[in-house]
This record gives C-alpha cells, sequence and structure tokens, in this order.
C-alpha cells in the first residue's frame, strides 16, 4: 500500500490543491460506503462518524496544553522528554485536524519536527536516549513525511541547514535496520546494539518501520517479515504477549497484547493465528485497565482495536472518552508516571482515532 | 460509728478541691474537642464557648462557637463553666495553705495577723485582707515539697479506664454512672504515704477503693469498700484480715472526705476525717509486704465521683487524735496546742495563742498548722471559681473586663480579679431552672458541644449568618447561627422506622391538593395531617440524595436526569447527581432482597473498576442489573451493560438505584462544601423531608429555596425536626436506599504490596521462623549427598525453586549474588530443586549463572517439609539451625531484604 500522500510528494506547489482533493475523496468514499452498506457493521466504522463535540473539546484543551508548554528548540520538558516524545507532541497536532502547513500549529509543528531531526546522530541516524525514542520519532518523521511542507522546515538564513523529513526517515530507518540485523532475536531493545529484545521497544521501532514503508520509504520486506516473526514467537495461544523472554515477564500485559495485534494489523498479516488470538485476548478485556502505565497500554489499545474489530473499539473508545474527561486536568493536561507532557499527548493519540486523520490509523 | 457526712449533692459540687497534678513531661495533650469551654445550664443543658466581656454583675455572657452573637445568662441559670485544662498547669505556690468558709482555697504566706483581720499575701492576687472568723485553717504547704500527686486532673492519667466510656470528665472530677467502672493507676504511691481522697455520690454507694496496690494483687490491698450498706476498711491477706466499720447507714447523696495515712513497710493503715478525726487504725500483716504505688477505684453499681485525690510523702509518724471541735495549733513535731490564735508578730515571726490558761507564743517556723472554730456568720456565695493550680474562691460576679473576671467576695476586702485564663470551672451554687416560655414553640438545639433548649426566632440571612436565630432558655439575648454549621433542632423526636420493616410497610394514599401557587403548595402540603412515617417505598416516586422524596410519575430520563411530573409539587426536574432511587409506577412489593445478593450486587469487580455501573436497574421479577443508564421514555429504557447499549421496556422496570461516583460504603453520601448559605432539612411528622437553603424566617414560617422544588416554605408548628447542614446527609445515610453503595472487590495482596511501594513479606510471617529448621539429606546435582546439619555453625540460605517458575528464574541469580558477595566461608547457598531432572536443570544452570550447590528434591518431601506452597521461597537458617526468615514470591525488594537479613544474622554472630 502506497501512501496516497507521497504520490505528490515532489510538487510542493500543490499542496493545498492536494489536500482539498484528497479530502473530496474521503468523502465521496463515505458516501459509497455508507450507500453499499446493507445490514453490515456501524456506517461509520470506515470513514468518519460525527465527532462528538466533547471528544473535539477535550482534544482541544490537551492541545492547547501542548502548544503552550512546546519548548522553544521544539521538545517538552517535565517528565520523559527526547525525540520520542516531541514525536508523540507532532503527531497531537497532526492528527488535530489543523492543516500542517497553515493553521494554527503550523509553527509548533516544525518546531518538533527540526527537534527530532536535530537530534539525530547524522553517522547513524540514532535519534533518542533509546530505541524507544527513536520508533516513536520515526512514526512522527513518517507521518509527517508528504504532508508537511518541509522546504520551508529551516528557517532561511540559518547557518546549518538541517535534513528534510524525508532524509532523516530514510537515515531512521537504516538504522533501525542495521540494529535488527545485528540482534540475534532479529527484533530490538533499548540499546540500537543490544543483543535482546523485547515486544515493548520492539512495537515501537517496528510500528515506525511500517509507518515508514506505508509513506514510501524502502524497507526490506524480510526485515518485516523477521520481526513478526520475532512477535510470534513471543504471542501465545490465549493471546497474552511475553515481554523479552527467557528471563523474566512472562506475565498478562494489555499494552503488549495491542501492540502485536497493532503490528500484525500494520503489516498486514491478519492471516496469522497470533493476530486472532493477541485481538481476541485485547477484546475480552475492553474493560480493564493496566495498574501501570495506563496510558502506554490506551495508546496501543485504541489502535490495536481500531484495526482489528471497528464494533469493539466503538465500545472501547465510549470508555475511554469517559475516563480521559474525568482524568484531563484544568490546564488541559493529563498527569502519570511519564510526566504531563508524554501523558497528554499519550493520551490524545488514543484519542485520535476519533478523527482518524494519521495515516497509520488507515485501515 | 456514725462519722460521714451526708450532704446534698448541689453542695458536693461547690466543695470542689481542683488541685492539679504536678505537670509532668508525660502529661497527655488532651482531647482537642476538650479545648473549648463549656457553659452546662442548670437544666442540663451546654453549650461550647467562652467567656467575654460584660459589664453588669450577676451576668456570665458567653459566646458560643456556633454563634454570632453572645448570649447573657443569668447567673442563676447556670449550673457550671468548664474551661479547657491548659497542658502544664501550674503548682500551688506559698508557705501555706488558708482554708476558708465554704471550702475556698488560697496558698500564700501570712502578713498579719489579728483578731479581726489577716493580712495574706497571695502570688496571684497581691496583698489582701481577709476576715480572721472566714479563716478556717491554715497548713504549711511549703510550696508542695511533700506533694506527689495533687488531681484527679484527666482520665489519661489513668493507666486503665475501662469499660471504654465509662468514665467521664467533669471539671476535674471522675465520674461515673456504669457498673463495673474501673480506674486503675500507678500513682508513685512511696512505701509511706498520706492519701487525701474526696468520694460522692448519688444514691446507695457500691464501690471499692484500694490504696498501695498493682494489677495483681489489688484483692490484698488496704481498702475500702460498701459492705451491706456499710462503708469500711479493711485488708484481706492470706494470713490475716481485719475490718473497720466507718459508716453505718449510707443511703442517697453523701461524700466522704478522708485522709489515709499509708505505711506499706508496717502494714498500717491510719485514716482520719478531714476534720481532724480519727476513724481508724489497721495493721493486717502479709507475707509479701513489698510497697506497692498503685490506686484501683471499682465502681460496683450506681453514681460514683472522684473528687480530689492527693498524695503526698509522710514521715511515718503518726498523727495525734485531736479534739476535732476546739481550735487548736499543731507543731510539726505533732504536739497540739489547743486555744485560739489570736495575733501574728511578724517582726519576731511567732504566733501568739490565747491558751486555757496563758498566751503562748510559738515559733512560725514550727507550725503544721492552726485550726480556728468554724464561725456560721458568712452567708454562701451565689458562685466559686476553680483556679488551675487549685485555689477557690467565692464570691458574687462583678463584671468580666479585660480578660479578668471579678468577683466581690464576702469577708475579703478586695474585690478579686483572677485572669480568665486561670480559670478551670466556674460553680454556680444554688442555680435555678429556667421555666420555659409559651408563647412559642420550644426546641432543643443539638450541634457539637451544644445542646440547649429554647425557641427560634426569625431572623433576616446576610453572608455571616443565618436567618436561624436561637433564644436559649435563661438568656436574656437571641444569636444567629454561623453559616456552615451542622446540627439540628427537634421538637418532637422524630419517629424512626426500622430499616428492615420500611420495605414492606404499605403505604397511605396522600390526600389530593387543591391547586396552589408554589410556596402555597408547598406549605398546603406540609400542612396536611398525615400519620407518621408512612412514606411509601411502592409508589412511584423520585428519593434524591438529601432524603426528600418526590411522589411523582417519571416523563423522561435523559443525560441531564430526570423530568418528571408531581401532584404534590410543581417542580419537573432532578439532576442525576440529586438522585438516589426512583420508584416507577410497575413497583411491586416486591420480595425483600437478600442481604448476600445485595453485598454481591454492589460488589465491583476488579476487572470493571474501570468502568464502573452508575445505576442498579430492578425488574418487575426482582432481578437486578447493574448498568449505566443512558435515558428512559415513555416505552424504554436505554442503559449500557459492560459497554454494550441494551434496550429494556420500561414496562418491566420498578426501580432504579443510582451508584454514584467516589460515593463508596465508607463515605457520607455528599461532601459538604464552604457555604454562606445555611441548609436545613424539614422533617415533618408523616415522614415528607424537604430540604432547602434557608432564607429568611417570618413569625413562625421558615423559607427558602430548594435545589431540586425552588422556592419553599415549612410551619415550624409542623415540624419535628430541622437539620441542619452536613448533618442532612449524614441522617439521610439511614433512610431507604441510601445505604446501597458500590463497594470494590479487594484487592490481592501482592497489588496492595505493591501500591503501598513494600516488600511483599517482611520474612517473619511464617510460623516456622524461630523453629529448628527440619534436617534433610539430599543427592546434589554433581552427584554428592547434602545434609542440612552437617552444616551447623553456618547460615544457610535454602532456595526452593524449579525452571519452568518465571519468578524463581529471576530471584535465584539475586541470591546468588546477595550470598557470593559476602565471600564468606560461613554463610553457604543450597539450591533446592523441586522434582526436575538433572538434565532439565543442567541446560537451565547457564541461564541462571548459577555456581552453587543445587540439592535435588526428587519427591517433594523437604519443600514439603519446609511448606513451600508456592515458589520461589527463600530459607535463611541461623548458625544455630533455627529458621530466620522466610521469604515467599520474589519481587523488586527481595535480594534487600534478603541482604538485610543475611546481614543481621552475620552481625549477630560475630565469630563468623
Amino acid at each position: 500500500m502506497v501512501n496516497p500522500y507521497l504520490q505528490t510528494k515532489h510538487h510542493p506547489t500543490q499542496w493545498a490543491a492536494r489536500r482539498r482533493a484528497s479530502l473530496a475523496f474521503t468523502l465521496c468514499l463515505a458516501v459509497v460506503a455508507y450507500a453499499g452498506i446493507a445490514d453490515a457493521q456501524l456506517p461509520f466504522t470506515h470513514h468518519g462518524e460525527v465527532v462528538g463535540r466533547d471528544v473535539r473539546e477535550l482534544y482541544d484543551r490537551g492541545l492547547q496544553y501542548l502548544a503552550n508548554t512546546q519548548n522553544k528548540d521544539g521538545g517538552w520538558s517535565g517528565g520523559q522528554q527526547g525525540p520520542g516524545v516531541t514525536g508523540m507532541g507532532v503527531m497531537v497536532f497532526l492528527a488535530s485536524g489543523e492543516d500542517p502547513n497553515f493553521g494554527l500549529y503550523r509553527n509548533h509543528v516544525r518546531r518538533g519536527l527540526r527537534q527530532i531531526i536535530s537530534s539525530q546522530n547524522t553517522t547513524t541516524g540514532y535519534m533518542g536516549n533509546s530505541m524507544y525514542h527513536h520508533g516513536f520519532a520515526m512514526l512522527a518523521l513518517a507521518e509527517a513525511y508528504g504532508t508537511v511542507d518541509d522546504r520551508d522546515l529551516w528557517p532561511a538564513g540559518t547557518a546549518t541547514k538541517g535534513r528534510s523529513i524525508g532524509e532523516a526517515l530514510e537515515l531512521g530507518v537504516r538504522l533501525a535496520i542495521t540494529s535488527q540485523k545485528k540482534n540475534p532475536l532479529n527484533a530490538w531493545r533499548y540499546s540500537p546494539d543490544a543483543s535482546n529484545a523485547d515486544t515493548s521497544v520492539s512495537g515501537a521501532v517496528l510500528v515506525g518501520l511500517l509507518a515508514a514503508r506505508n509513506a514510501g520509504i524502502e524497507v526490506p520486506d524480510a526485515s518485516i517479515d523477521k520481526a513478526i516473526s520475532y512477535y510470534k514467537s513471543m504471542t501465545s495461544k490465549g493471546g497474552q504477549v511475553g515481554y523479552s523472554g527467557g528471563m523474566g515477564g512472562m506475565g498478562d500485559s494489555l499494552a503488549r497484547s495491542s501492540i502485536a495485534t497493532l503490528v500484525y494489523a500494520v503489516a498486514r498479516r491478519s492471516d496469522l493465528p497470533q493476530y486472532k488470538a493477541a485481538l481476541g485476548h485485547i477484546k475480552q478485556n475492553l474493560e480493564q485497565q493496566p495498574q501501570r502505565w495506563p496510558e502506554y497500554a490506551r495508546y496501543y489499545q485504541a489502535q490495536a482495536l481500531f484495526q482489528g474489530d471497528i464494533e469493539a473499539w466503538g465500545k472501547w473508545n465510549k470508555l475511554l472518552i469517559r475516563n480521559l474527561k474525568r482524568s484531563q486536568q484544568s490546564d488541559g493536561s493529563f498527569t502519570g508516571q511519564f510526566g504531563p507532557p508524554t501523558n497528554t499527548s499519550m493520551s490524545l493519540l488514543a484519542l485520535a482515532l476519533n478523527f482518524r486523520l494519521l495515516p497509520i490509523y488507515e485501515r | 460509728m456514725n462519722i460521714i457526712r451526708v450532704c446534698p449533692y448541689v453542695l458536693l459540687v461547690v466543695i470542689v478541691p481542683v488541685l492539679p497534678r504536678v505537670a509532668t513531661a508525660d502529661a497527655q495533650a488532651p482531647p482537642a474537642a476538650a479545648m473549648v469551654a463549656t457553659l452546662r445550664l442548670a437544666n442540663g443543658d451546654n453549650v461550647a464557648g467562652e467567656l467575654v466581656d460584660v459589664d453588669r454583675p450577676e451576668v456570665i455572657r458567653w459566646q458560643g462557637v456556633q454563634f454570632t452573637s453572645p448570649f447573657d445568662f443569668a447567673l442563676d441559670a447556670i449550673s457550671v463553666v468548664s474551661f479547657p485544662p491548659s497542658a502544664e498547669r501550674p503548682k500551688p505556690e506559698g508557705e501555706y495553705c488558708f482554708e476558708l468558709c465554704g471550702g475556698d482555697l488560697l496558698f500564700g504566706s501570712l502578713v498579719g495577723l489579728s483578731a479581726k483581720e489577716a493580712e495574706l499575701d497571695v502570688p496571684r492576687f497581691g496583698r489582701i485582707h481577709v476576715e480572721r472568723a472566714n479563716i478556717i485553717r491554715m497548713t504549711r504547704w511549703k510550696n508542695g515539697a511533700n506533694l506527689i500527686y495533687l488531681g484527679p486532673n484527666n482520665l489519661s492519667e489513668w493507666d486503665k479506664t475501662s469499660p471504654h466510656g465509662a468514665w467521664r470528665q467533669e471539671m476535674s472530677h471522675q465520674v461515673t454512672d456504669w457498673d463495673g467502672a474501673l480506674l486503675a493507676g500507678d500513682f508513685d504511691i512511696p512505701p509511706r504515704a498520706r492519701i487525701e481522697f474526696e468520694i460522692s455520690w448519688k444514691q446507695m454507694p457500691d464501690f471499692t477503693l484500694s490504696l498501695g496496690t498493682d494489677d495483681k494483687d489489688y484483692q490484698k490491698a488496704f481498702r475500702f469498700e460498701v459492705l451491706d450498706r456499710m462503708l469500711v476498711c479493711l485488708r484481706e491477706t492470706d494470713s490475716e484480715a481485719d475490718l473497720v466499720s466507718l459508716k453505718d447507714t449510707l443511703s442517697g447523696v453523701g461524700r466522704c472526705h478522708l485522709v489515709v495515712y499509708l505505711d506499706q513497710k508496717r502494714n498500717r493503715m491510719i485514716v482520719f476525717e478531714a476534720d481532724g478525726n480519727h476513724l481508724a487504725d489497721l495493721t493486717v500483716g502479709d507475707v509479701d509486704s513489698r510497697p506497692r504505688s498503685g490506686i484501683r477505684l471499682l465502681n460496683h453499681h450506681g453514681h460514683l465521683r472522684l473528687e480530689q485525690l492527693r498524695i503526698s510523702q509522710w514521715n511515718g509518724k503518726a498523727p495525734n487524735a485531736v479534739q476535732s471541735d476546739k481550735s487548736r495549733l499543731c507543731r510539726m513535731d505533732g504536739s497540739v496546742v489547743y486555744g485560739k490564735v489570736e495575733t501574728f508578730d511578724a517582726a519576731k515571726k511567732e504566733f501568739v495563742i490565747a491558751g486555757e490558761e496563758r498566751a503562748a507564743r510559738i515559733p512560725a517556723d514550727r507550725i503544721d498548722s492552726i485550726v480556728w472554730n468554724k464561725s456560721d456568720k458568712l452567708k454562701s456565695q451565689p458562685m466559686r471559681v476553680i483556679l488551675k493550680d487549685g485555689e477557690r474562691i467565692s464570691g458574687k460576679p462583678r463584671k468580666v473586663e479585660g480578660g479578668r473576671l471579678w468577683l466581690d467576695c464576702p469577708g475579703v476586702v478586695e474585690p478579686l480579679g483572677p485572669r480568665v485564663a486561670d480559670l478551670q470551672g466556674i460553680v454556680v451554687l444554688n442555680p435555678s431552672i429556667p421555666s420555659p416560655s409559651r408563647d412559642s414553640r420550644q426546641g432543643r438545639l443539638e450541634m457539637a458541644g451544644v445542646r440547649l433548649r429554647g425557641h427560634l426566632w426569625g431572623g433576616a440571612k446576610s453572608p455571616e449568618k443565618s436567618c436561624l436565630v436561637w433564644h436559649p432558655l435563661g438568656s436574656t439575648t437571641a444569636s444567629p447561627l454561623k453559616h456552615g454549621i451542622s446540627g439540628r433542632i427537634v421538637y418532637r423526636t422524630p419517629y424512626t422506622p426500622k430499616s428492615r420493616k420500611i420495605e414492606t410497610r404499605r403505604a397511605r394514599v396522600a390526600p389530593q391538593l387543591q391547586p396552589l401557587g408554589v410556596w402555597e403548595e408547598v406549605v398546603g402540603r406540609m400542612s396536611k395531617k398525615q400519620p407518621r412515617g408512612r412514606i411509601s417505598q411502592t409508589k412511584p416516586s423520585l428519593y434524591l440524595r438529601t432524603g426528600d422524596t418526590i411522589p411523582c410519575t417519571v416523563k423522561q430520563i435523559d443525560q441531564r436526569g430526570v423530568t418528571f411530573e408531581s401532584s404534590v409539587f410543581e417542580a419537573t426536574f432532578a439532576a442525576h447527581d440529586q438522585i438516589k432511587a426512583l420508584v416507577l409506577e410497575n413497583g411491586s412489593t416486591g420480595n425483600k432482597i437478600n442481604p448476600y445478593k445485595r453485598d454481591r450486587l454492589l460488589t465491583l469487580p476488579r476487572m470493571q473498576r474501570n468502568n464502573p455501573p452508575t445505576h442498579l436497574i430492578r425488574s418487575t421479577s426482582g432481578d437486578y442489573l447493574r448498568a449505566r443508564l443512558i435515558g428512559m421514555d415513555d416505552n424504554t429504557l436505554t442503559a449500557e451493560v459492560r459497554l454494550e447499549t441494551r434496550h429494556l421496556p420500561r414496562s418491566k422496570v420498578t426501580r432504579i438505584i443510582w451508584l454514584h461516583e467516589g460515593d463508596t460504603s465508607n463515605k457520607p453520601a455528599l461532601e459538604a462544601k464552604p457555604t454562606t448559605s445555611t441548609r436545613v432539612q424539614a422533617l415533618r411528622e408523616d415522614g415528607i423531608r424537604l430540604t432547602f437553603l434557608a432564607e429568611a424566617m417570618t413569625g413562625s414560617t421558615l423559607s427558602g429555596t430548594s435545589d431540586v422544588l425552588g422556592p419553599c416554605q415549612v410551619k415550624l408548628k409542623e415540624v419535628d425536626q430541622l437539620t441542619i447542614g452536613t448533618s442532612i446527609e449524614e441522617e439521610a445515610l439511614a433512610l431507604p436506599y441510601q445505604r446501597w453503595k458500590l463497594q470494590h472487590a479487594p484487592d490481592p495482596k501482592f497489588v496492595k504490596a505493591d501500591a503501598a511501594g513494600s516488600a511483599r513479606t517482611t520474612g517473619i510471617e511464617s510460623a516456622l521462623v524461630g523453629k529448628a529448621a527440619p534436617d534433610f539429606k539430599l543427592e546434589t546435582l554433581d552427584g554428592k549427598p547434602f545434609c542440612l546439619s552437617d552444616h551447623k555453625g553456618k547460615v544457610v540460605v535454602l532456595d526452593f525453586w524449579a525452571t519452568w517458575c518465571g519468578p524463581c528464574i529471576q530471584t535465584l541469580p539475586q541470591i546468588n549474588r546477595v550470598v557470593k558477595e559476602r565471600k564468606n566461608p560461613n554463610l553457604l547457598l543450597v539450591a533446592v530443586n523441586l522434582q526436575e531432572t538433572p538434565k532439565a536443570i543442567r541446560a537451565a544452570l547457564p541461564r541462571v549463572k548459577l555456581n552453587t550447590t543445587v540439592a535435588l528434591d526428587h519427591d517433594g518431601v523437604v519443600a514439603q517439609k519446609y511448606a513451600a506452597v508456592a515458589i520461589p521461597q527463600t530459607v535463611v537458617i541461623d548458625n544455630t539451625g533455627k529458621v530466620a526468615r522466610l521469604f515467599v514470591g520474589g519481587g523488586p525488594k527481595y535480594a534487600e531484604q534478603l541482604r538485610e537479613a543475611i546481614e543481621s544474622l552475620l552481625q549477630d554472630n560475630s565469630e563468623l
């Protein structure tokens, strides 16, 4: 599947026209889809339910918080920080529906992207304190690639003009593939040179790679296949997904089962029994909230359920909205173990499935 | 013998010597509630507050805590005022203690003495002149040099007060009405002690007071007891016994004020009356004559009041018996000179005594006490003031000014003005009960620290005060209540149906109302006489969280709340957060729900904690459904059941109960919010409740606005009770449906431990800890035998594990590291594998990086011996072969705990 945005990437002057066309196409599909349903699923499953005002307001308050607290360098401080955290923030802006080139958050998006690219090692392509950051940064670059007009990403007159989004993404992808090749388990862990792996870090990197591939960056099939094999080996028949295998942590985790569901789905491997098992497991636990890092689990649950079973997502999403409404702070943020910026970004990205504006959400 | 004065109980309060305990470092702070002064009226009512300035004689102006302006109580309407004890109470200072007529006490020195007048130097008041006839006795005090204890002061001074709540503190007295009430404590009674006590009672007393005792041998102590209507002193030991009767016809109100000289070394007790009359002298030996230092007071039956307890050192010299009716001078050597002491020669420091034959001069420093004949010249006074250091003065209150209470004390030339801050209590000697007014309906105002009968007057509310103005009986003034207070005004004790019975109580049809205006309608409704306690639980009604009930038919339920139609109220809407339950038109009498079923219904499974139901929906067949109510119209109820939307026919639903978020069974229904208005709930005799913000009181009609019902009016004459503030919610808890609250299923222990950040176990919970470690002999992985008893003298760590056990594989390397890092030859780790083949174990060893002895528990017998039902289990055995710690379950703090355990064991055994 080729990202539709990518087809016109080399004609940046036509940004506005292309966005309009794209929107028209979407609406057209919506009408066709609606007319086409007989007694199937919910009519809005694929192409846009009217988003409730409360959801919009919830999102906008959080968005406003992120806009207000973004540092000059484009990142966020207070809790977790780094290119991965910045990447999530950028995705929140991209998912908001505001035009990234002419809209309200144009500068916030650009500042964030510059921070991500600046953090990248020019030789190795490594972005961040860990492969978590690298994965989320790749994902953000991939989502921005083709959407954000990066001809003016670096302000005119800047002495050191940085890489374009595409260049940075390609470089990042190369690092991820190299790291995987060196890894005996064909997956990833915190360090790019790690010799072991876990399903949490690997999820961040693999989703980044899949998004890059969807955006048109070359990612070898072998790389995806091997990573999927790693996940297969970590998925039990009951749909529980191990953490790092062998030593430690074979327990249940909704976050890991969601990650596995998501990577299988985005890699177009919904034929796998492991996919069905993992999806079944998270569908059975729609009401469950993990004790630890609930925002992290929600971030993946939203996408996994959306990809796997839109009806289940619809139910789960009601609960998400209720819980987020209750926990949103007066300044629009969400608090938690990662610190307000990361927790806010993760919470809003879980909610962003209601808008479905990021390419990675494509089913 | 007939030796004990029996006097009216009122007087008993009067002669209260409030002698404080000598301040000690371990004096416990009184509870916060006791830090507020309390005024008690003659009719038994009370009000917490403070004494404020007043310039009128014989009036006490009292500012109640919950009132905006003070009350002026006529002195005779008051019974007593108690002030909170201070943390450190002063010891009375002075060379002498002067006892005045009527029981007053002053401490100070004697400056001059004539036949008419004595000049005293009292540190608190300066030099004062007291009529000689007003002084009964002066005793050498020496600044309390021999004093060990002065009291009682506070119940916390006693080591044991039982049962809980049996004893109460009234001023400094300790009082009980409970049968079997016990006070016991160690009071450091020396082997030779002078103990003075004063006990009073309201009816035939029945108590035992043991002196010089402890927790165990109180039956062998010298004691005072009531036997067959006689007060006796006695002692019974294994070998001897003796008993002396002190008074033989006890009945009604009475008291005893005795001075006891207790010589525990010689097993002797001498008893005197307070005025010097000798009563008894007992010597009863015991095999064990160890002196004991405690006191034990047990009230077997009836009312008992311990008023005074004074313990001091005694030199062991028995005081001489005296002729108690004669004026006399007692020297410190015990000798007595009879005759009236006429003057004091200040220059020579000598007392001049008019003897029976000739005048004698006796140096002041040899005087122990001087006693004059009682004089009845002075009349009893209206009021006595008791000070924190034990001084007491009687007189007429003149004014309160600048933090001092000024008294005119007959027999004392100067007015005396003790500081209010130094007061322990004020006792009115002849109070009279104020007669109730018949002008308006009398009620009883009850709040924290307040119980005042009186009348509710009209007023207008302002941001500072409510429109409720209270005029207590006995006060010439009335005061508005502050906003934000809670309590109730009871006009008639409301009918309280028993919760079990109300479920099946049948309704009476409410009378039809005439179409009136909103206010009139409510008033009209409230004024209709209805039988008491006849609220229907089966008629269509809306039950609010405040306890209000609205008979109505529901039109619709949506996200905002419930829209209804009522034949009683004009209101048509209530928001969800105001509602507790709804009974629909299909309401049947229903089967009573089994309490177990109800508990189960209200217990939320852990996995739904993230998505709690907000309602319980009951069907016509008695089934309940936990759900989230979305809406209801004429035909259908829509609810979300575990994220699925369901539609139910309305005709099948009888009741809906709201389960409010955060409204768990341990919390009150609603939180109190700071407010500038006062919320009241009028409870009518038929049980109808109406909650509203009180805005004005006109005549006997209280009006205001209800959140739900709009403008409201209530006529006081039709109200059983007016509940105020958060008491509304507290009382609502007892009403139907209010106890239906969701509770969370308990978390497993490991979740709680993780949440608390603590370790799962401390290692000493197991019953094996402290016992000898069961010996065993096992084959090891390398084929050699391992026998535990061969390693006595070493600290042995046994870790029970298996390769299939994830947590074991995590913890075993940690344990190995902890043991190896000590590099101690007398510390040994043995990994006891449970029932696995050597092949499987060898395959796993590189993964766990283990290089220690692995013992093979082929049949699991050793694991059984060590009660290893869950692994990993780590047992630490000390060098004597005893189990010192037993940890189960691994976890983040496992290694740290083990390290601490090993280190402490190795330190304990320095030879290791």
